[in-house]
């Protein structure tokens, strides 16, 4: 009586993508090149996707959109705590990282975002209807036209 | 505002089952058939059958076959009103296309009718527009040019201010002059593509498209020298139609089995095709072929240019070629095909934008990605 779901972990993606037909992928935002600006990992599961020649399909409210451009995840991100990748949750003996810590050409970086280049999205949903990455621009304008009186 | 309904009709659809027997033809196909009186011993036979009619013995007999499928027409049966036999007035039209005759036909729709609101005419014209593309679920173009005109005609701001008679004949007069332009496309689409066609140059067309013809017909009276080759296009012989009305101009013109393209693509320039239907992601749904004959070009660098009128612009965004509802046709091999073997009948594929260089409009020469702004701009 529910939706069946198979669970696991990100390596696996290039082994279950064969099982796959569609990809549905949140979004914390859109930028205007169509870049999908969107947790951490989601450019992974959608480069791989593309790959496999599975279709990607964004889901996003307009009022998410937004006017600026970024090429890359690096120039504009947020970092996380640091610590939280060095524990598997459950697990206190996995501390491989535990005594690493300290080393001083070792630095931990829990990133929060990442950047989806448009060209391996095959469609983003809105609740305009859909589009393909190349029409954000229209719906930034019309957004704001009718949403903010601007 | 909400997707239109025919966004929910982009669905995943199986093949479907050898099993159940032959598939509905498309009636899309009979409009086809009937116009250019293309017949396959084996679509005159399952005509026939369909009509109940004895099997004619003389398979090429073209006024059998039109007969037969104006019989079979679901347009030619009892109940279906006034705005469908008004639109097979137009589609009887062999330069009306069918997208054209169904705008004239609810044109029609708004100048016979007796409402005395605005409402009740917007309502009337709905029902009008479902009726026809009900009439042919399967023809995209039948459904975006209903959609269109419906965006066309109604998005006036200032129809709520004006007493209902002036706004009625307002809507007339919008729904004539979309007519209009539709009608003129083609002359549009000619003009605008001569620019891509220099002396000396080689065409690869596939289908038979009457604004790709239009676009030939007009370079060869301007004097240009250039020369055609025509995919054979089985099962329906386009081709065969498409190089006689070529030479008739004086065009050089070369037949090519389907094939033979890409054996053939390095001495191709360019590739010009038509659309049944351009989509919102930019991509077209064209006659069988399309997809293949984008994907040689594309690969071998060849530009390929789809002419098509502005109307068939709809709003369906398919993500493969199983995403469309299927339009089947009757294939004719010449020889019988042993039974429990299945036959693929579809007669269209998508060819997605990626391959597609430029859309020669109505509009303008358009990149594929600029449909969908197009779209959102009427539809928002």
């Amino acid at each position: 009586k529910g939706i069946n779901c198979t669970y696991t972990h990100i390596n696996a993606i290039s082994y279950i993508m064969h099982e796959v037909t569609r990809v549905f992928l949140g979004a914390s935002s859109i930028l205007s090149n169509g870049t999908v600006y969107s947790r951490v990992g989601t450019a992974s599961v959608a480069m791989v996707a593309h790959a496999f020649g599975i279709p990607v399909l964004v889901c996003c409210e307009a009022y998410k959109f937004h006017e600026r451009v970024q090429l890359d995840s690096i120039c504009a991100n947020e970092l996380g705590d640091p610590d939280v990748i060095l524990k598997v949750p459950g697990k206190a003996d996995l501390g491989h990282l535990k005594n690493l810590a300290d080393n001083e050409n070792l630095q931990l970086l829990n990133l929060t975002y990442d950047a989806t280049p448009s060209d391996y999205v095959s469609m983003i949903i809105t609740d305009y209807g859909m589009l393909p990455p190349t029409s954000v621009p229209v719906i930034v304008r019309e957004y704001r036209k009718e949403q903010l009186w601007i | 505002m909400e997707p239109d309904a025919s966004s929910a009709a982009a669905a995943q659809n199986p093949n479907p089952n050898p099993s159940t027997g032959l598939p509905p033809i498309s009636a899309y196909y009979q409009t086809r058939a009937e116009h250019h009186a293309v017949v396959s011993s084996d679509w005159l036979a399952h005509a026939a059958a369909a009509a109940s009619l004895p099997p004619s013995s003389d398979a090429a007999d073209a006024d059998a076959a039109s007969d037969a499928a104006a019989l079979l027409s679901p347009g030619s049966n009892g109940g279906g009103g006034g705005v469908i036999e008004e639109f097979n007035f137009w589609r009887r039209k062999p330069e009306a296309a069918e997208a054209v005759a169904a705008i004239m036909a609810l044109a029609a729709v708004i100048r016979s009718s007796r409402a005395t609101t605005m409402m009740e005419l917007e309502i009337e014209l709905k029902k009008a527009s479902d009726k026809l593309k009900s009439w042919d679920a399967t023809s995209i173009s039948l459904s975006a040019a209903c959609d269109l005109f419906m965006r066309f005609v109604t998005r006036t701001s200032h129809l709520e201010h004006e007493k209902f008679d002036a706004a009625k004949s307002r809507l007339i007069e919008r729904g004539e002059k979309f007519g209009e332009i539709s009608l003129k496309a083609r002359k549009t689409i000619a003009m605008l593509s001569q620019d891509f066609i220099s002396d000396g140059c080689t065409i690869l067309v596939h289908g038979y498209s009457r604004v790709v013809l239009e676009v030939l017909k007009l370079a060869a009276s301007n004097r240009k020298l250039f020369r055609v080759l025509c995919t054979e296009g089985r099962p329906d012989r386009t081709g065969l139609r498409m190089s006689n009305e070529l030479a008739a101009l004086g065009i050089p013109v070369k037949v090519l089995i389907d094939s033979a393209v890409a054996y053939s693509m390095d001495e191709v320039d360019m590739v010009f095709v038509g659309a049944d239907g351009v989509v919102e992601s930019g991509g077209i749904i064209n006659m069988m072929g399309t997809y293949q004959i984008a994907l040689v070009a594309h690969s071998m660098n060849k530009p390929v240019y789809v002419a098509a009128e502005s109307y068939k612009f709809a709003r369906l965004y398919p993500l493969d070629q199983k995403d469309m509802t299927p339009a089947h046709r009757p294939i004719d091999f010449g020889v019988p095909i042993p039974a429990g073997v299945e036959v693929e009948t579809s007669a269209r594929d998508y060819t997605p934008p990626q391959y597609l260089t430029l859309l020669l409009t109505d509009l303008g020469v358009l990149t594929p990605s600029v449909v969908s702004d197009e779209l959102i701009q009427l539809y928002l």
